[in-house]
Order: structure tokens, then sequence, then C-alpha cells
């Protein structure tokens, strides 16, 4: 048994994939890839891959993570080539290697996310810096999701931003947000408060949302989560297919 | 053109947005040249439950083989995606590349069953095609539909072009080449249809003029000088010949069958009498074991499967089962690949089966005894005697099972308070062999879950004739059942019997019931297949709109004699087995199962060049 770190991203029509239903693309993928994976005990048994936090339906992702415990050891770049080619459009394989036993799930150490916004607005860049610069200020924000409400304190949850043009009326906001249980928050719901905080800028039309990358912590030098975990050499004994 | 993007910018305000993405595993996404042949198979039923047809999914491996031919699926949208494109002006799309099925050559339809017709109305109305074939011009798509509900397919005749009757695999090469072709020459729209005509199997509605009795029944069908008299269903001689399609569609989200089903034969010659299925589909013809057994491991190495299930109308009757499943479980023997046999039989035979497959998991275990007494049950010739059924639960819950589900149908004809009865007591005899086998917490956990459908007599069935029962018997049956169908290890189901009636009168309908569909339709019936958004009362006002009654097709005895509207619609029985099987009925006599018990005379050999094939 070995213990297999997949880097993998989610794109195109596949980022309204709900949670579940990737998991069960992935499963049917290691399977028809040949790569048998560990199973839980029970009746019901259930192969022992795990995910990190649900990407929300509509999102895409090139920093996405599981850990799947598979039976032999492919070799790593062989694994990658073996998963790639069964994968359905959309899901993509971009680093695979093994790790040591006991690390902690990865749903658990992520604190902070980077993502990219797309959005459509008549605003221009400056002029919505500013605004989010005001924002900033507030000590802390009321946020609203789902129905829920909850009060963050803005520095914590907004780590940091930026905005660039992207042509054609469009602006990409670059956000890096806390994530885990203290003060997180989720892209798009900032992107409401300030369509709600500026009502002369109500236009900012949300027209893609990708996570690009995930850390172990939320201070300069940000620590990849792929890095943070240790990898193990599987060395000469690794299967060649 | 793709209409993704205007479908994409409202998939995050609607449920389920899977349902309307495209890329599933083995889907195909390609594009021929102005040549070709589009041909978009429409399941009108939302995705999930229209993704695991397994009609659709053969057509779609056999259309996209070809190069000169590309074919894409749709579905009927769920409610709240159809307000939204209704909204904004989506017409109804493709999944695979997202273009609208108006830009198509051929629209196809799967009639799987009654009430799945008004959403061929809606998708032909959503994908902004005139719902009425009258209406359609040359630039439209050649409208056709297939599936069961083609033996009598004259309530859809006014809004399909053509139908497809029996089975497709060889019928669907000569039907598009000939639109290829006609294409080609720039064939007008009737040109086309006079040219399909011709090709056997083929019904072109508008080549066939009805004529009424005053009584309201049908005086004459009559074809067009060059179209034949009646139709025959084609079906596929040899079974074993056609290959196991290898790809299915995976879909990502749960659809309402998710496993790699393999079809082990097509028929069943049980000769059940209230069975259309039963009478529809023979000859039997069986696939090899060998076909079977490779042809999982194949779609297993392309789809990555976790169940696999033999799929046919009775499948514990295909001879090579016992091999087939002792094969395939050693083979997957360790690699959670779970095995399920869909429909058992009554017998200590099915119960081994199943016991040889379900070694851990022992979920629940469904019987259809169907009638309750033996009088009826020799009535309906299901072959199945009380001490069948009482041995059979012993035995199951002698191996572990605690859950039994039995399956009934009232409203049979003849049926008396007797049978009503009966199926109480059957009931309550298989909640005491439970009580007398099982022990301990398992015996607190025992559940029977009686499950009584409302009949409706289909075409081309021995009970063809007989008045289905109406609302008010259906619901004193219920109301009967209910009061006494109680205890703690008993819950009793059962379907809708307002839908059941509905059902009746579209299933035995003629012309004329199409124009009831229609206003069905206009007064915004869709989905009628599910139970919350059945509704009863604008079905009563579109057949009263349309100058019709239901009870006249559903619950009238018809006369032997009386040209039925489906007539000219060849099966391959013969009415005359039909008649014979209705008076054995009568008469309380049993019909064999021609596989073993010699040739019963149906028919079907002689008229279609088949035979039983069992290997
Ligand atoms: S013709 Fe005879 S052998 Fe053939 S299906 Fe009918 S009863 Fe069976």
């Amino acid at each position: 048994m070995a213990k297999l770190l997949l880097h993998y991203g989610k794109d195109g029509p596949l980022k309204y994939l709900s949670h579940l239903e990737l998991i069960r693309a992935f499963e049917r993928s290691f399977r028809r890839a040949g790569v048998e994976v560990e199973a839980s005990g029970g009746f019901n048994p259930r192969p022992k891959i795990s995910y990190g936090p649900a990407l929300p339906v509509g999102t895409s992702s090139s920093c996405e993570y599981l850990v799947a415990e598979v039976k032999s050891s492919i070799c790593d770049d062989d694994i990658i080539e073996r998963i790639s080619r069964v994968l359905p459009k959309g899901l993509s394989v971009f680093r695979a290697k093994y790790i040591t036993e006991k690390q902690p799930s990865i749903a658990s150490i992520i604190e902070c996310v980077a993502y990219k916004v797309e959005v459509k607005t008549l605003a221009g860049a400056g002029e919505l810096s500013s605004l989010v610069e005001l924002l900033r200020n507030e000590e802390r924000l009321l946020i609203k999701h789902k129905g829920k409400e909850k009060w963050v304190d803005t520095k914590e949850s907004i780590l940091d931003w930026n905005i660039e043009e992207a042509g054609g009326g469009r602006l990409v906001f670059l956000l890096l947000l806390a994530a885990g249980e203290r003060n997180s928050v989720r892209p798009e719901v900032l992107i409401d408060k300030v369509n709600q905080s500026y009502p002369q800028v109500q236009d900012i039309e949300v027209v893609g949302i990708e996570r690009v990358a995930e850390y172990v912590n939320r201070d300069i030098p940000l620590i990849d989560i792929y890095d943070f975990y240790k990898n193990v050499t599987i060395g000469s004994e690794c299967e060649k297919s | 053109m793709s209409l993704w993007s205007q479908v994409e910018r409202v998939l995050r305000s609607v449920e389920k947005p899977t349902r309307y993405i495209n890329s599933e595993l083995n889907s195909v996404h390609k594009t021929v040249t102005g040549e070709g042949v589009r041909v978009a198979l429409a399941y009108p039923d939302v995705y999930e439950v229209g993704l695991p047809n397994m009609g659709l999914q053969i057509l779609y491996e056999l259309l996209n083989g070809r190069e000169d031919v590309v074919a894409e699926r749709a579905y009927a949208p769920w409610l709240d995606m159809e307000a939204v494109m209704r909204e904004q002006s989506i017409p109804l799309f493709t999944l695979e590349s997202h273009s609208a099925l108006a830009d198509f050559d051929i629209l196809g339809f799967t009639l799987q069953h009654e009430l799945i017709y008004t959403n061929v109305l809606n998708m032909l109305d959503l994908a902004g095609l005139p719902v009425l074939a009258a209406e359609r011009g040359d630039e439209h798509p050649l409208v056709i539909a297939g599936g069961p509900g083609t033996v009598n397919p004259e309530p859809m005749t006014p809004f399909i072009d053509v139908f497809v009757v029996g089975e497709a695999e060889e019928l669907i090469f000569e039907l598009v080449d000939a639109v290829k072709e006609l294409k080609r020459a720039r064939a007008g729209r009737e040109e086309v249809l006079r040219r399909l005509a011709r090709i056997p199997g083929v019904y072109v509605p508008t080549l066939y003029s009805v004529e009424y009795n005053d009584d309201g029944t049908v005086a004459k069908i009559e074809a067009a000088p060059d179209a034949p008299s009646s139709i025959t269903r084609r079906i596929v001689k040899d079974f074993s010949a056609i290959p196991v399609p290898r790809r299915p569609i995976v879909p990502f989200m749960d659809a309402v069958h998710d496993r790699c089903s393999v079809e082990v034969m097509r028929g069943c010659a049980r000769g059940c009498r209230f069975c259309q299925a039963g009478m529809i589909y023979r000859p039997v013809r069986e696939r090899t074991q060998e076909q079977v057994v490779s042809g999982i491991s194949q779609i297993l190495e392309t789809t990555g499967y976790e169940e696999i299930s033999l799929s046919s109308l009775s499948s514990a009757d295909y001879s090579a089962v016992e091999g087939t499943l002792k094969e395939l479980s050693e083979r997957y023997d360790g690699q959670n690949v779970s095995l399920s046999l869909p429909s058992l039989r009554v017998d200590a035979f099915s119960i081994g089966l199943v016991k040889e497959i379900a070694k851990v998991k022992k979920t629940g275990l469904t019987f259809a005894p169907e009638a309750g007494t033996q009088r009826m049950r020799d009535f309906i010739n299901k072959n199945v005697t009380e001490e069948d059924v009482l041995n059979t639960v012993t035995l199951a819950f002698q191996e572990g099972w605690q859950r039994i589900k039995l399956y009934f149908m009232i409203g049979l004809p003849t049926e008396t308070e007797e049978d009503l009865q009966g199926i109480v007591d059957l009931s309550q005899k298989v909640v005491e062999a439970g009580l007398a086998t099982l022990s301990g917490a398992a015996k607190s956990r025992l559940t029977v879950t009686v499950s009584a459908s409302a009949f409706a007599p289909k075409p081309h069935t021995p009970f063809q004739w007989v008045a289905q029962d109406t609302l008010e018997e259906f619901e004193a049956k219920q109301g009967y059942l209910a009061a006494r169908l109680k205890g703690r290890h008993l819950s009793l189901k059962w379907h809708n019997a307002k839908s059941s009636v509905v059902e009746g009168a579209i299933a035995r309908g003629d012309r004329r019931v199409g124009d009831a569909i229609y206003r069905a339709w206009l007064l915004g019936c869709k989905f009628d297949a599910w139970t919350k958004e059945f509704n009863y009362e604008s079905w009563r006002q579109a057949f009263a709109e349309a100058g019709l009654e239901g009870s006249f097709y559903a619950g009238r005895r018809r006369d032997f004699d009386e040209v039925l509207p489906w007539s000219h619609i060849e099966t391959g029985v013969d009415a005359e087995f039909l008649k014979e099987e209705f008076h054995r009925a009568t008469r309380g006599e049993k019909t064999g199962d021609c596989r073993f018990d010699g040739c019963g005379d149906c028919g079907v050999c002689p008229n279609l060049d088949a035979e039983n094939i069992i290997f």
C-alpha cells in the first residue's frame, strides 16, 4: 500500500460537477486506469480516497488535490500518464507523488486560497481598487451567504488582492482569501459585498471564478500544499506499465 | 452553432446543472461535413431518467460508428431550466455540441411509455419547431419515433413524421442512407416520406387514412397506393450476431440506473397474458455466455463501472445465467464489483443465483406473484403457485434476507373481492413465513412491502379487448387493500390510479386521441410520469375539449370483430392467437413456454421468419 498525492484541475463544463459527482468520476477513472485503490471494510466498501475542500459548483480550479491509498506502487510519472488517458475531458492531472504514511488531511491544513475572479463591469480598475480599499479599511465585514450571516475580521479574511484589466470590458480580481475555520470567505460573496456596499457600481457581473492556489499558512512566504507533503521515493521497485 | 455560452450563463440558477453539460465519458464529440447526416436522439424525460435507456445508447453507438453520421443526445430540461430557457429564448439543444435541435436532419424520440408523450410535444416546442407534423416544412428536421409505444403509434401520429416499428439495429442504417441520399437530391418533405415508407418497419402515418363508424370505433384503415397495407415489426433475427455495445455513456450525475448493463437476450416466451413486452419482443433470442462475459469485460474497461447487471425481460430464464454469473463472480472476485439480476423468478433456482452474487450485501428481494389467487394467476398465465411463493420466500429468509417486496396488480379482468382478499392473505402468509423463519433481531427487521399497481390493458396482448377498471373501481380496491394490509411488518405501496387510467386511454387510443394529448400539453401537462407533476384534472379537460371520452378507449369491452386502431401494425403475433389466449384464460387453461413446451402457434416465428435461439 502507498499513499498517492495527486494534483489535478477541473475546467470547462466539468466545473458544474458537484463534489459527489467528481468523486464518482475519479473512482471510475482509477478503475479504468487499472490503478487499484484500497477499499474500506464493511457492508458497503468504499475506495480510500480523500479530497480537499469541495469546490463550489461552477468554480474551475487548477489546484485540487486528492490522496488515494493505492495497492501497488506504479511509478509516479507513469501514474499521471495512465490516469490522464482515461479522465473525462475537463479533468486533468498535473503532478503526482507518493507521500509518507502519517500526514494530516488536505482539508484540515489549508489556511488560505488564491482565486482569480473574472468580472464584467463598466467601472475601471482604478475606481474599483479604491472601493475595495475602502471596504478593506472597515474593521469587520458582515458576510451573507445562503441565508446565513457572519462577521469576519476584514484584514484576516482578505489577505491580499489586486485588480487587472483583462480587455473587452473585463477585469480580473486576484484574491487571496482565508480558508478553514477562522474568517473564511468565498470570492463570489466578496464581490456581492462590493456590489451591495457601492450601488453605483452595481453592474459587476461575475463571469468566471477559478481557484489557483492553496496554501498551508497565511504569511509570507506562502507554502503551497503540494510542497508541504513530504514525498517518499518508491525507487527502483516501482512498476512501469 | 454552439449555444453553450448562453446555456452556461443560466446554469448557476438551476438545480443539478450536470444535466445540461457534456463530456461524459464515452460521449462522442465530432462533426460531419455538409453531405453527412446529423441525428439528434431525444429522450422525452429528464437526463437522469433518459440516460440509461438502452435503446438510445445502442443507436448512439451504432450511428456514431459511421463516419458520415453524427448522433447527439437531448433530454427534457427540468421545469426550472425550461423556465429560464423560455425566458431567455434559448432553444432546446443537444448535449454534445449544444446545437439547437432544429439544426439536425433527423430528430428521433423514444416512446418508452404513454406518460412521456406530452414531453415529446414540449420538446418540439422548446426546440422552436411546430409541434404538429402538418405544420412542419422542408426546412425542419424529420421527426421520427421508436420504442415500444410504436406498436400503437396512432395517438402520436399528429406529431411524428415517421415511426420505426421494432428493433432498430438494422433498420436505422437503411433509414439514414435513404435520408442522406434524399438530402443530396434536395428532395421535398413529401417525397422523403414516400421514399421512407418503402423501408420495411417504417410507418408514415400521413399515407394512411382512418375512417370511423357512427359509434366511434374504427371502420377501416386505408393505405395510400404506394404504401404497404400493414407494417411489420422489424427484429434482429440472430441477436448473438449483434456485438455488445462497448462504450456506454457514463453519466456524471446519479442516474436511475448507473451500471454496466448487458442484454443477455431479447424476448420472453413465458406468455403472461397481461404483459405487452412478453408479446411484442418475441421470439426469444439469446447471446452466448462468451459474448456476454467478454462484452462486460470491455464495458468495464471503457467505463470503470462497479456494478454489473444482466438485463432482459426475465434474466433468470437466460439459459446460461448460472454459468455466466459464476464466471463473472470468479473473474471479479476481490475487485469490489457487484452483480445484480434485475428480474427474479419465484423459485429456489433464483434464490440460488442471488445467493451466489450477493455474498455480503443482502438488500431486499422482489418477487412478482402478480395476482392473489390461483384462479387469477391461471387466468393471466402466471405459472406460480402459493406454495412456490412461500417456499421461495422461506428460503430467502433462511439465507438471511429480511426485506421482501411483492408485486401485484389490481384491476385484472374478472377480478373479484376474493382475488383482492387473496393478495391480503398471501402477503400475510409471507409475513408469517418470515416470523417463523427469522430469529432474534432479524425478526424485528422483517419488512414485506406490497406493491399494487393499477392494471392498464395494452395493445397486442390477449387482454387488448377488455375494459380497464374505472378510477372509482381502482380507488375502492385500493381502499379495500389499505384497510386490510396492516401490521407491523407490512407496508403497502401503489401507483397513482389516476395516471393508470390516462395511460390506459392513450395506450389503446386512436388518432383522435392525439388531439387530447395536444390539448393536455396546451393545458400545461408534462412529466406526467412524475407523480407530483401529473395533473388529472387537466387531462380530463383535455379529453373533453377534444370531444372524447377517455373511458371509450380504456373502459369499454371491445368486440372481437372491432377494427382495432393498431390493427395495421403487425408485431408478428397473430390476432387469432391473442383471441385464443383470451378464451383459454376464461377457461382457466394455462399456456406453456414455447422454449420448452412446444410451439404455441403465436405466429411470430413464421411471420417474421425467425425462431427462438437458445444456446
Ligand atoms: S411461433 Fe411458436 S415458437 Fe415462435 S414465439 Fe410463437 S409460440 Fe414461440
